[in-house]
């Protein structure tokens, strides 16, 4: 059963009012089959739309083909931590870090410890995908999801340092949340690796409205 | 509540050569880590490492430049 750390507020657009989320941690198999069986038809949904308009595949959302309840296999990793935010309508947006073995490889801090963000995303329903005029529902769950992976690094000694491999459509939004961009990793598929220094204040966020 | 999971913590009494001793704090120090948090990372770097191992994988230290590939025995 998973644990209910904190709670925070995210922007609903639909009614332009906060609404009010829980930042749950320690996911269990259980929770990703509940945000499998939550998303999975959302996400087909928006497929079917983007086909329907003729979208090609390659503007897709880049991880429409995702399956949280595959990536349940890594929990039995002793080094994979757990997020979500969850509301009243159930998972909102999950993340799946780890704590080891990877380190920084930004100067000055290269071949220290940081938490490398493994996956992270929000539900469909808070995709932006502009080919279908789809706006998220909520906005700003990729901001605390990503705040919350730099309060565990600053916890864990790290910090505040965190690394991540972006897929393309995602880079600009990393960059504008304080991450370098150090280029294409060769042993990553050619994805960028991105990585947030130490001890880096807050950056203060994009206003499109884009939050992945 | 906490923004970040904080689980209970158990405390032990660890006795090192002086030559481990030094070797730890070296380490911390090259690492930005205190001693507890060396082995705390230490720790889980030796479960994940034994667990592929336990798993029939291998690890292998590569040089790209040098090329050179060795193999790391886990007896």
């Amino acid at each position: 059963m998973s644990k209910t750390l904190h709670q925070f507020s995210v922007l609903d657009r639909a009614s332009g009012t906060d609404a009010t989320v829980e930042l749950r941690g320690e996911l269990t198999t259980r929770d990703f089959i509940d945000v499998e069986r939550s998303w999975g038809p959302a996400r087909l949904d928006i497929l079917t739309r983007l086909d329907a308009a003729n979208v090609h595949r390659a503007a897709w959302p880049e991880s429409w083909h995702w399956n949280w309840h595959q990536k349940a296999s890594r929990l039995s990793l002793p080094v994979t931590i757990t997020f979500a935010a969850w509301s009243l309508r159930g998972p909102e947006a999950v993340m799946m870090v780890k704590t080891a073995p990877y380190q920084a490889r930004l100067v000055p801090d290269v071949g220290k410890h940081l938490v490398y963000i493994d996956f992270i995303e929000v539900a469909p329903w808070n995709w932006t995908v502009p080919s279908i005029a789809q706006k998220p529902t909520l906005t700003g769950l990729g901001s605390q999801l990503v705040q919350v992976a730099v309060a565990l690094s600053v916890s864990e000694e790290f910090r505040g340092r965190v690394g991540l491999h972006s897929l393309p459509q995602s880079e600009a939004w990393y960059k504008n949340r304080g991450f370098t961009n150090l280029g294409p990793d060769l042993h990553k598929q050619g994805l960028a690796y991105l990585e947030r220094p130490a001890a880096q204040p807050q950056q203060p966020t994009s206003q499109s409205g884009a939050d992945t | 509540m906490n923004t970040v999971p904080n689980p209970d913590r158990r405390q032990m009494t660890l006795s090192l050569t002086e030559a481990e001793m030094m070797a730890l704090e070296a380490l911390a120090s090259k690492k930005d880590l205190s001693k507890t948090a060396l082995i705390r990372q230490a720790l889980r770097l030796y479960q994940l490492v034994d667990a592929r191992v336990s798993n029939g994988e291998r690890l292998v230290l590569e040089d790209d430049k040098l090329q050179k590939k060795s193999e790391v025995m886990m007896l």
